[in-house]
């Protein structure tokens, strides 16, 4: 091409393309993979009817886990299951499933040995180590009542939720328990236990689309929940005898009015070093519950700026993520949302307050995805955390229609170009990242430990996703698992800096976030060119632990001094 | 025949047509009012007559005084409709124009007029059952089809909307009304290409025509084509720049893209057009505090409420504002009026599950 023809057609191309958009649509030596089927993980997850929902319980998904439940060094994976009206199940009820990683790229399923067959309809899945024995514990919410798994540590796991006291039946209808998160609210070195509720549901009196009330887009769909009582989130407070006690009211979570929680993020968000509570609420405000350090909260998600759109609308609120995407030292939000509408970015400005950062950062560019899963992560390992947002049609119905993405969407994948800019790089990332599904929960991790984070997908009425992250840019890494000692054993709560080319990253050990999903414990920074890093760790009873010179492209165990 | 009617009509009546045949209504009028005794007829013509004139106020007295006498005065009842419609009296009119089409159901004249009304107000169920009759009566009659498509499709009958928008087509292809019908019924069925390639017909019929650009504009808006929706909503506006629709939804694919200085020219051309949009307030005041002029933010977010005060969104914006100012009381107090119009929203939405919220396309009459 002449040199003319050339500038004219780059000028033809910068009226139609951003600069954020040309960046992020560089071709990135990064490529996303379903390998689910490989792997062997091939059971459908069931959850309502395929085509049409009577009830919007059939409607919401489940969560997903990535979690060393054998302490093998190797991400084992745990998928939430749900269930179905009127169906009799020929081959059994619908079970949770846990798969072991057999360390070659497939796993096994390992539910019946593990003692963690359970059928019911299953929400969210979070894992702590909430009696300090040195193994991962479960929890996973249902609609109706929730399961506490202790770990055995010899591969099995011992339901003790009624001995726990977790369970929330003895209401006259069973409560919609959703996200769910293990924090050590009080920082007394014991994991507590939130669990967002979503609906107070009663299948009996719920309106049904054949009443025609219900519609979306002139379609009749499952109702609510606007109309329906929202349902009230809950504070299990760890008495540390392997039993809990519900301080939902003197911690101040019942202050707030029933709202439709969904995805729960727990993050130290004012930098006070304890641990806050955001809740991801649908068709309401969302809540930020600002720890007092008193073993209350006060919720002020409207007044920190994280409660609505940036014009100041309740949103459809699902998924969240957390982390310092800016590297301000202080940890921002991503949260998915319905459909005609964006996800919101939120830029956390100190001082408990936050700016609504979507437009300004390129993410108000898709509204027709209905967001669930939701994660920061840097895919690319440049040290700058990525957004990947998984999504998918809350109603069947909506079929293949084009207004919208269609019930089976495919995922969105920001790539943070720094400078607060984010381009969407979805469409040059690898087939994982465009096969479309109705995705729901989750979680990443670097399951294959190669040093890139892998992603893992809970479908409705479908196989799961597991997208092998295969990157090709040769940047370094470092991944980090945090021992607690004197603090909780997961170290959930660290908070970790990583100080690499002259470039610094902070995020946490986190339990449960995204939808209603568990990510990998072990925190990962990628580290671009640099080949060494500095870590400074503030473990979650305040002590500061500095390790510096670490050699990059290792995962390291780094245990709580005593002292 | 026409002897015979005339021989059946009295001697005023003769005369008053032919006065009124001169285009002398001054003397058909008094005609008129030398007659006596007073009936429905005669009031009803005095009340035409002043109508003529221009003296609409007390036609419609005469007119009202024509009902009194007579109640079922069908064309009493039309007459006042009419003039209380130029009036602008609407509400009134069309409560008129009703009686009249109670009372003489097969006038196509009246039911034409109420249809026309019904729609106008805001009525669409009953502009819809209007129509229905209008073109039951008079089926080769295409914009009275176009309408009954248009609100077969608003009342959420895509499907038959879109049947009588193809009849008109199948008649007249390049009906422009009939095409923008069409593609509103595509979009109301979720089918946005074909919507698209609708409004894509329509224009290379009228490349000119500023609602087609919009409609396109707004397709492919919600197909998150904002670039595509940006070239046809400027179009639009350039074509008609008192669209003010079009330099609205300009300014949100702006505001998407993050360009905020292009929004906010959008909204501020949208609120000088048409100063009582709260939804344009509301998005100026957003976009403005989202560049940091604060004050003016909170000035445009303040009328928004004004016009709208049922919307929650502007007060949390103004309490974000005061909250940034250091006003913490000012802050709370917006936020909980917030929180209040917000439960009042949640409240109504108890009876009404619908989650839909899209914008609608607008239609060529």
């Amino acid at each position: 091409m002449k040199r003319r023809g050339f500038l004219q057609s780059l000028c033809r191309t910068a009226g139609v393309y951003s600069l954020d958009q040309l960046l992020g649509a560089q071709s990135l030596p990064v490529s996303f993979v379903n390998i689910a089927r490989e792997a062997g993980l091939r059971e459908k997850t069931t959850f309502g009817d395929e085509r049409k929902n009577r009830y919007l319980v059939e409607t919401t998904g489940c969560g997903v886990a990535f979690f060393d439940y054998d302490h093998d060094g190797w991400l084992d994976l745990f998928f939430v299951n749900g269930s179905r009206f009127q169906s009799t199940f020929p081959g059994g009820p619908p079970t949770n499933r846990l798969y072991k990683n057999n360390r070659d790229g497939t796993f096994t399923d390992v539910t019946q040995k593990a003692g963690l067959v359970h059928s019911g309809w299953g929400q969210g899945v979070c894992v702590g180590d909430y009696d300090n024995d040195g193994h991962d514990d479960l929890f996973v919410s249902y609609w109706g009542e929730n399961k506490l798994y202790r770990n055995r540590g010899e591969g099995t796991f011992e339901d003790v939720s009624r001995k726990a006291g977790i369970t929330t039946a003895g209401g006259k209808i069973p409560r919609w328990n959703t996200g769910c998160a293990f924090l050590d609210y009080n920082r007394d070195g014991l994991l507590d236990l939130f669990v967002a509720n979503y609906i107070d549901f009663d299948v009996k009196t719920v309106p049904v689309p054949e009443g025609g009330t219900c519609k979306y887009k002139g379609l009749p769909v499952a109702c609510g929940p606007p109309g329906l009582p929202g349902a009230k989130n809950i504070l299990f407070r760890n008495n540390g005898d392997g039993t809990f006690t519900d301080v939902s009211k003197e911690a101040g979570i019942l202050k707030t009015a029933g709202t439709y929680g969904l995805g729960v993020l727990v993050a130290d968000f004012d930098n006070d070093g304890w641990p806050d509570i955001y809740v991801a609420n649908d068709s309401t405000s969302s809540a930020l519950y600002r720890n007092n350090h008193d073993g209350t909260f006060t919720e002020l998600g409207i007044q920190a700026g994280v409660a609505y759109s940036a014009d100041g609308k309740s949103q459809a609120g699902m998924g969240v993520s957390t982390a310092d995407f800016d590297g301000d030292g202080w940890l921002d939000i991503v949260k998915t949302n319905f459909a005609g509408d964006t996800s919101s970015l939120y830029r956390n400005l100190g001082d408990n307050l936050f700016e609504d950062l979507t437009f300004q950062a390129g993410l108000g560019r898709n509204t027709r995805f209905l967001g669930w899963g939701a994660a920061f992560l840097d895919f690319d390992n440049d040290g700058l955390p990525d957004i990947l947002l998984a999504n998918g049609h809350v109603y069947p119905e909506v079929g293949n229609t084009d207004t919208e993405a269609g019930y089976r969407q495919r995922k969105v994948l920001y790539r943070n170009l720094g400078a607060s800019r984010f381009g969407d790089v979805s469409t040059s990332t690898g087939p994982g990242i465009l096969e479309q599904v109705s995705a729901r929960g989750l979680a990443v991790g670097d399951f294959d430990n190669d040093g890139d984070l892998d992603v893992v997908v809970n479908c409705m009425n479908d196989v799961p996703q597991l997208l092998r992250c295969d990157n090709r840019t040769g940047r370094h890494w470092l991944q980090v698992k945090l021992i607690g000692t004197v603090s909780n054993r997961s170290a959930i709560g660290a908070r970790v800096t990583c100080i690499a080319g002259g470039k610094q990253q902070m995020n946490e050990v986190r339990s449960g976030g995204s939808y209603l999903s568990q990510s990998d414990l072990r925190l990962h920074f990628g580290l671009g060119a640099a080949e060494t890093a500095d870590l400074v760790i503030r473990w979650p009873n305040g002590n500061e632990q500095r390790l510096t010179g670490l050699k990059a492209d290792q995962a390291m165990r780094v245990t709580e001094p005593k002292e | 025949m026409i002897l015979l009617c005339l021989l059946l009509l009295s001697d005023w009546r003769v005369e008053v047509e032919r006065l009124k045949a001169r285009g002398d209504a001054t003397g058909a009028l008094a005609m008129v009012e030398q007659q006596a005794p007073r009936t429905s007829t005669l009031e009803d013509e005095a009340g035409f007559l002043l109508a003529a004139l221009g003296r609409r106020a007390e036609a419609v007295l005469r007119f009202r005084q024509a009902i009194h006498l007579l109640p079922a005065n069908a064309a009493a009842h039309y007459h006042l409709g009419v003039a209380l419609w130029l009036e602008g009296q609407r509400e009134l009119a069309a409560k008129s124009l009703a009686e009249a089409v109670s009372r003489a159901p097969a006038n196509l004249e009246y039911l034409e007029r109420y249809a026309v009304a019904a729609r106008e107000i805001g009525d669409r169920a009953q502009a819809l059952k209007a129509y229905r009759r209008v073109v039951a009566l008079k089926p080769a009659c295409l914009d009275c089809r176009n309408s009954l498509s248009f609100l077969l499709t608003d009342q959420g009958q895509a499907a038959r909307g879109r049947a009588e928008a193809v009849w008109v087509l199948a008649k007249e292809p390049k009906n422009l009304a009939a095409l923008s019908n069409l593609g509103f019924a595509y979009m109301q069925q979720n089918e946005l290409a074909r919507a698209m390639e609708v409004y894509q017909r329509a224009l290379t019929i009228d490349p000119a025509n500023a609602v087609m650009h919009y409609n396109l504009g707004l397709a492919y808006k919600q197909k998150d084509d904002l670039e595509l929706a940006r070239t046809h909503l400027a179009k639009a506006i350039e074509i008609d720049p008192q669209l003010i629709e079009g330099h609205y939804t300009l300014g949100i694919v702006y505001w998407q893209n993050g360009d905020f200085d292009a929004a906010d020219l959008r909204f501020a051309e949208a609120v000088r057009l048409s100063p009582d949009y709260a939804e344009a307030w509301a998005m100026y005041g957003t976009v403005l505090r989202q560049k940091g002029r604060r004050d003016e933010a909170k000035m445009a977010l303040e009328r928004a409420v004004r016009l709208k005060p049922e919307d929650p969104g502007p007060y949390s914006q103004i309490a974000q504002l005061l909250r940034a100012r250091g006003d913490a009381a000012g802050a709370r107090k917006y936020s909980s009026e917030a929180a209040v119009r917000k439960a009042a929203k949640e409240a109504m939405q108890k009876e009404m599950f619908d989650r839909s919220s899209a914008p609608q396309p607008k239609v060529v009459r």
